[in-house]
């Protein structure tokens, strides 16, 4: 009885296997027709009117600009936005932060009203006073909050 | 619709919805649980998540086709409902009656055990005689039905070179296709 048994598995287990290799012609075009899915698809009761339907209704809520899958259309305008700013922002910034070490700290308060640039701003002197950064990296942050700022302000 | 038109994304989602329901139908009917609404649901679940980009993406190399990478995903839709319905099953006691019968609906049940037993039995006997004539065909299946399923090893036991085991396998398809599609005429008549 075992010996069936397993002999009976084996042959499951093959016809499996082969009745997978045929299902997976369903996924190449050049091995099964339209024509012979469809006919198929009818014997066992579907309607193909209804599928074609449905596949339309698909594709449709796919093209729609505000529809649920546009979010990532969505983000690479923003995305392309920003680079516009970010091209349109002048050469010169850097020059435009002062050069003496009070004109820095000045530039720096003024700066702490923006949207999101006090954290950022005590997250920078978390681990360090002031007087322990130099001016090249108070004129560095300066110049990042500037642009975080000119980036921000028109886009969201 | 070529590969060529799948490769360059000009898609007739209308065929692709065709073929995956398709494929989903057979799949779920060989498993007991062939049932129309879930085969579409499956498919169309499978272009929508693919059309979302949210999920996985096509892992070209993998799936060469966008077909390809579609039936892996209707697979594993399949695989997950199975998963849920075995999971649900081990917990039947605390479900409502309604439940409960809308679950016994789709559950293979042991008289559908038997069925599919003979009718193994019934296929493998009909493709053994449709192969008769051919020794090398009659000695793959045995072969196989000994647990040997890789060509290289197919090759070695029947001492053949790999190229006519391939070729043997494709001409095996060929003759269980004309199996199935004799029985499944048999039971439309």
């Amino acid at each position: 009885m075992s010996d069936e048994n397993n002999k009976l598995e084996s042959m499951d287990h093959i016809l499996a296997l082969m009745d997978e290799s045929l299902d997976e012609d369903l996924l190449h075009p050049e091995r099964v027709s339209l024509e012979a899915i469809e006919a198929e698809l009818e014997e066992a009761g579907f309607s193909t009117s209804e599928l074609e339907a449905r596949a339309a209704r698909l594709a449709t809520r796919k093209s729609k600009p505000n529809g649920p899958l546009s979010w990532q259309a969505r983000a690479s305008k923003k995305l392309d936005r920003s680079r516009e700013i970010l091209a349109r922002r002048p050469p010169t910034t850097a020059r435009q932060v002062s050069a003496d070490r009070a004109g820095l700290l000045r530039q720096l308060d003024g700066l702490r009203s923006m949207p999101g640039a006090e954290g950022r701003i005590q997250a920078y002197f978390r681990n360090k006073s002031p007087e322990e950064v130099t001016d090249e990296e108070l004129a560095s942050l300066i110049e990042d909050l500037s642009i975080l700022h000119n980036l921000l302000d028109p886009i969201d | 619709m070529s590969e060529e038109a799948i490769r360059e994304d000009v898609i007739d989602w209308s065929e692709v919805a065709k073929r995956l329901t398709l494929y989903a139908w057979r799949r779920l009917d060989r498993l007991g649980m062939g049932r129309r609404d879930l085969a579409e649901d499956f498919a169309f679940e499978a272009i929508r998540r693919h059309l979302d980009e949210q999920y996985v993406d096509w892992d070209r190399e993998r799936y060469p086709t966008l077909l390809e990478f579609l039936g892996s995903q209707v697979n594993g839709l399949i695989r997950n409902h199975l998963r849920k319905f075995s999971t649900n099953r081990e917990v039947t006691g605390e479900l409502d009656s309604y439940t409960l019968q809308q679950r016994m609906r789709t559950a293979p049940s042991q008289h559908r055990v038997l069925e599919k037993r003979e009718e193994t039995a019934r296929v493998i006997g009909i493709l053994r005689e449709r192969v008769e004539q051919d020794a090398t065909l009659g000695a793959l299946l045995d072969v196989m039905l000994d647990g040997i399923e890789k060509p290289a090893e197919q090759a070695r036991a029947l001492s053949l070179p790999v190229s006519e085991i391939y070729k043997a396998n494709r001409r095996l398809k060929r003759h269980f296709s004309a199996v199935r599609d004799t029985l499944a005429q048999a039971n439309l008549s």
